[in-house]
């Protein structure tokens, strides 16, 4: 199974955020909600006085959001992306919160959390990624990390790679930056709150009574099948 | 109750339960590829050919439709100049076709409001009006007529607008840019006799060196940044020159920073330079050029230090540049827009022809001068005069008809695009207002309605077919991708129903732009290789020009090898009598200058963002304004200190002739002194984040030969209470 990952070169961002606004139209965001960013930072080391950065999830091999989501909505992939069941998902916001990069929302309208997911439904169809594609300077570089014949596995392979994480508990992101990338030092591990985390404890319960019902269903399943419930004496009325 | 369940009974509900389960783990596995089946409603039904209506990089698109609405676009990764890479403002079409707030009805101006009328009533209006006007004024009549463009539709639409004003007896046509950016283009038609870049743009990398003098390519074009990569990544040395550090900055290995307006300055120095350290290629110059001794002595009094005082510049920063240059085997120099920008941007133009001329750099690879305000294919003048006859006379500028207007003396004027694109935006409001009757071609509530007598909506590009041309001459080919709501009609379709009612019997006969490609294809030579089928064929089109379908695309330097230019006499003349020397002059207004204000110390400048086009559309996009925060004023923070001005704090732009509001934003990426401002806000923009004054409202009409001046006033900030 493919291991997709995003490698970005900032030096070749100029934040024109033609990515921003692709990802939204073809995934179908509302305006004023975003699934990628460029991050603007004064940089007086810059040549344009400004260190651009891209970003989206950065698709963690220990996602916290994964951890925090009650439901399971959230899972991580075989191929390494992290996504959202949105029939699962109970909106909660557990997983918008303890983020460290700030790369889900709560959609207004559907309540439910939403983040990138490297375009999924198009990659379906053939297409790269809405932001890579629409990057004039091929900023953003996505493929298959374990091909070695994919153009990110062979820029992966030949470029220093720099991971922007928090400084403690490092959910180890595989979104990756080629070279040097600033700023490092944004992200924040981030508690999850108290009520949340109490939704979590009750939603293990609810799990918990869930698998002592199937246990019950299990019980009953073996014993229909050693003693179904028809083998006893018959009724003399209905064998008539 | 006791439920009895037989054993074979049971035995089915197991195996179904267990292939269900079996199944739920295997949907599992399918989410976790990751490539989950398209959700209905994101999957496009069908994918249709077409480009962006905006700027001269001209990016083609598919764009992808569903429910007769399209919902995104993907960039042609064929196209060569673009790579399939879109900017913000292209995407922006989505949103612009399918906007609520479109008027889809013509209206008629009436003494009780707007009336809403049909598009055949409106079509006879018009008629009558042009009909009328020429049975007043006779053959007089040439001068009462103007049309503005741009029609941000396609060539065939230029075309129709074009036939029926020459039919209807006029001449005035106000063409793209003709106000703000022509300079450069009507020198190189002077001076090189060609009124487009001397290049294409993929030979930038052939360069040794790279001069962007004021072209801000990736905040204005961003996708011809992808140009700049490939130059970078191939050792190409590029220099900028701008008095503002931008997103091109990132691309560039130096940058000079002189006061806005010097560049031809610097350019005059370099010559004087080239010239002095033997560097000047004395055999090319006598080959190819005239008057030298003249530009000789033009350029005599600029050494570095008198160009240093002048643009700011250290002498050693100005030496260095100079060296750089006169040691390239190989330089292009990117005009940028602005330097039309200003009085005396024509002297600019020159100087900086000038100085690639004595080096040898005008003709062959790597050589040249590139704009993004050119790149018309030739023709269009040929096929209107064979169609509908010569032109009864010459056309104005602006600025004259500006004069004509403010004499009652314009009839009829169809007005295509913003008048806030030009200066002194409150006096042309007025102008406007003593036209007999303005017809305006727009899309949504603007203020270009303050001064409409009547109104027909007009389609945004992807609701026609027709074709277009970049800034590498490269015509390419749009189909119709959606219907256009209630009356909304293209140009095409609009110019050639009015034609058809004042000349039956000349107008041209077609039914479709297809039919007056043909038409046009069969009618210019120099288009005859460029055939529907090749351009609906390609991702990027035809390059102009193509006598047969197998001439050779003419890409890369347009001047022959010898280096002899397209002029009649093959040679480039330094010193035309009709321009006369060259001699440079602050901007009018400028703080620096001799007509200074004392109250007005700071130089204002004001530019495109990457947001932004024209007043009219761009303005009217969530999809946009979400990536803006209002008018603001870009300043050092040395400048706003002296003015007790503070980072984000309100503010008011002043100049002799207005105010607006904005929102001081401190970076030290501007020069001291300077005061740069977005060019395209519109006080009609339903989104405050785009929402303002237009800049042009407090400029005075100052102009040159070509071009209006819309930077370099001297202007002042005070804080708001």
């Amino acid at each position: 199974m493919a291991r997709y990952v995003m490698a970005v070169d900032t030096s070749r961002c100029m934040n024109c955020r033609a990515c921003i606004l692709a990802c939204q139209q073809r995934n179908g965001l509302r305006y004023g909600y975003y699934r990628n960013w460029v991050r603007r930072t004064p940089d007086a080391g810059s040549p344009s006085g400004f260190a651009f950065q891209p970003g989206s999830c950065m698709q963690c091999e220990n996602p916290p959001c994964v951890a925090a989501c009650p439901t399971l909505a959230t899972y991580k992939g075989k191929d390494g992306v992290v996504r959202v069941d949105k029939e699962r998902c109970i909106g909660c916001g557990s997983c918008v919160s303890v983020c460290p990069y700030g790369a889900r929302y709560r959609d207004p309208v559907l309540g439910v959390a939403d983040k990138c997911d490297y375009c999924a439904p198009s990659r379906a169809l053939g297409l790269e990624p809405a932001c890579v594609q629409a990057c004039a300077t091929r900023a953003r570089i996505f493929g298959d990390a374990d091909d070695p014949n994919d153009p990110v596995a062979k820029i992966l392979a030949v470029r220093k790679v720099t991971r922007v994480e928090p400084p403690e508990h490092s959910p180890k992101p595989t979104q990756v930056y080629l070279g040097e990338t600033k700023p490092t030092d944004w992200p924040r591990t981030t508690a999850l709150a108290a009520p949340l985390a109490m939704m979590h404890v009750v939603a293990g319960a609810v799990r918990w009574l869930g698998a002592l019902s199937l246990f019950g269903v299990v019980g009953v399943f073996l014993k229909e099948l050693v003693l179904p419930s028809g083998s006893g004496p018959r009724d003399p009325d209905k064998t008539a | 109750m006791k439920t009895a369940v037989s054993r074979r009974t049971f035995i089915k509900l197991g195996v179904t339960s267990v292939s269900g389960a079996l199944l739920s783990e295997s949907g599992t596995d399918a989410r976790a590829m990751g490539t989950a089946s398209v959700p209905p409603n994101l999957a496009p039904e069908r994918s249709v050919k077409s480009y962006c209506p905006f700027c001269q990089v001209r990016c083609t698109y598919q764009a992808q439709i569903r429910d007769g609405k399209i919902v995104s676009l993907i960039g042609e990764s064929g196209n060569r100049w673009t790579g399939g890479g879109m900017c913000p403002k292209c995407m922006s079409i989505v949103e612009l076709v399918n906007s609520p707030r479109r008027i889809t009805e013509p209206r008629l101006r009436t003494a009780s409001g707007w009336q809403t009328i049909s598009y055949a009533a409106a079509v006879d209006l018009v008629a009558e009006k042009l009909t009328a006007a020429r049975a007043k004024h006779g053959p007089a009549v040439a001068q009462r007529l103007a049309l503005t463009a741009p029609l941000w539709d396609c060539r065939e639409s230029e075309l129709a607008a074009l036939m029926t004003l020459r039919l209807a007896g006029g001449v005035n046509v106000m063409h793209s840019g003709e106000v703000c950016i022509s300079t450069a283009s009507s020198m190189f038609s002077t001076l090189l006799g060609t009124g487009n870049s001397t290049t294409t743009v993929n030979q930038i990398v052939n360069a040794a060196t790279v001069v962007l003098f004021g072209a801000n390519i990736s905040e204005t074009y961003p996708p011809y940044s992808r140009w700049l990569d490939k130059a970078r990544a191939a050792g190409v040395n590029i220099l900028y020159v701008d008095c503002r550090k931008t997103q091109t900055s990132g691309f560039c290995s130096r940058q000079l920073m002189p006061l806005p307006g010097t560049d031809g300055v610097l350019a005059l120095g370099a010559v004087k330079y080239f010239i002095d350290s033997g560097a000047c290629d004395q055999d090319y110059v006598a080959r190819t050029t005239t008057g030298f001794d003249t530009l000789t002595k033009d350029v005599a009094g600029y050494d570095p230090a008198k160009v240093a005082s002048l643009t700011g510049l250290s002498p050693a920063e100005i030496e260095d540049f100079y060296r750089t240059l006169a040691a390239s085997r190989r330089t292009i120099v990117w005009l940028g827009g602005s330097l039309s920008r200003y009085a005396g941007g024509s002297t600019t133009i020159r100087a900086i022809i000038a100085m690639q001329a004595v080096l040898n750099n005008l003709a062959g690879p790597g050589k040249g001068l590139l704009t993004m305000e050119g790149g018309k294919p030739e023709g269009e003048d040929e096929f209107i005069d064979h169609v509908c006859g010569p032109a009864p006379g010459s056309g104005v500028n602006f600025r004259r008809l500006l004069a004509a207007m403010k004499k009652d003396a314009v009839d009829v004027l169809f007005l295509n695009s913003s008048y806030r694109r030009y200066p002194d935006g409150n006096g042309v409001r007025e102008a406007l207002k003593s036209v007999g009757f303005v017809v305006h071609r727009g899309f949504f509530p603007t203020e270009e309605l303050d001064v409409t007598h009547l109104f027909v909506p007009a389609t945004f590009s992807p609701e026609s077919q027709g074709s277009h041309y970049g800034a590498e001459k490269q015509v390419v080919w749009r189909d119709k991708c959606v219907d256009a709501p209630g009356s909304c009609v293209p140009d095409w379709q609009f110019y050639r129903d009015v034609g058809r009612k004042i000349a039956p019997d000349r107008y041209p006969k077609f039914d479709s732009p297809e039919e007056l490609f043909e038409l046009f294809r069969q009618t210019v030579p120099s288009w005859r290789g460029i055939t529907l089928e090749r351009l609906k064929a390609s991702p990027d089109g035809v390059v102009w020009p193509a006598e047969s379908e197998d001439a050779p695309e003419r890409t890369g330097s347009l001047f022959p090898e010898d280096g002899r230019m397209l002029t009649a006499n093959g040679r480039h003349d330094f010193a035309p009598k009709m321009l006369g020397p060259i001699v440079w002059s602050p901007p009018k207004g400028s703080p620096k200058g001799p007509d200074r204000d004392e109250k007005y110390p700071l130089i204002l400048i004001q530019g495109k963002i990457v947001t932004q086009w024209q007043q009219t559309l761009t303005n009217f996009a969530a999809s946009l304004a979400q990536f803006s925060s209002g008018r603001y004023v870009l300043l050092h923070p040395d400048t706003a200190r002296g003015l007790g001005i503070g980072q984000g704090e309100e503010v008011l732009l002043e100049t002799a002739f207005g105010s607006v509001e904005a929102r001081a934003e401190l970076a030290g990426t501007i020069l001291p002194g300077v005061v740069f401002t977005p060019s395209h806000f519109a006080g009609s923009s339903p989104f405050p984040q785009t929402r303002s004054t237009p800049i042009n409202d407090i400029l005075p009409n100052y102009w040159d030969r070509v071009s209006a001046q819309f930077n370099g006033l001297g202007c002042t900030l005070k804080k708001r209470t």
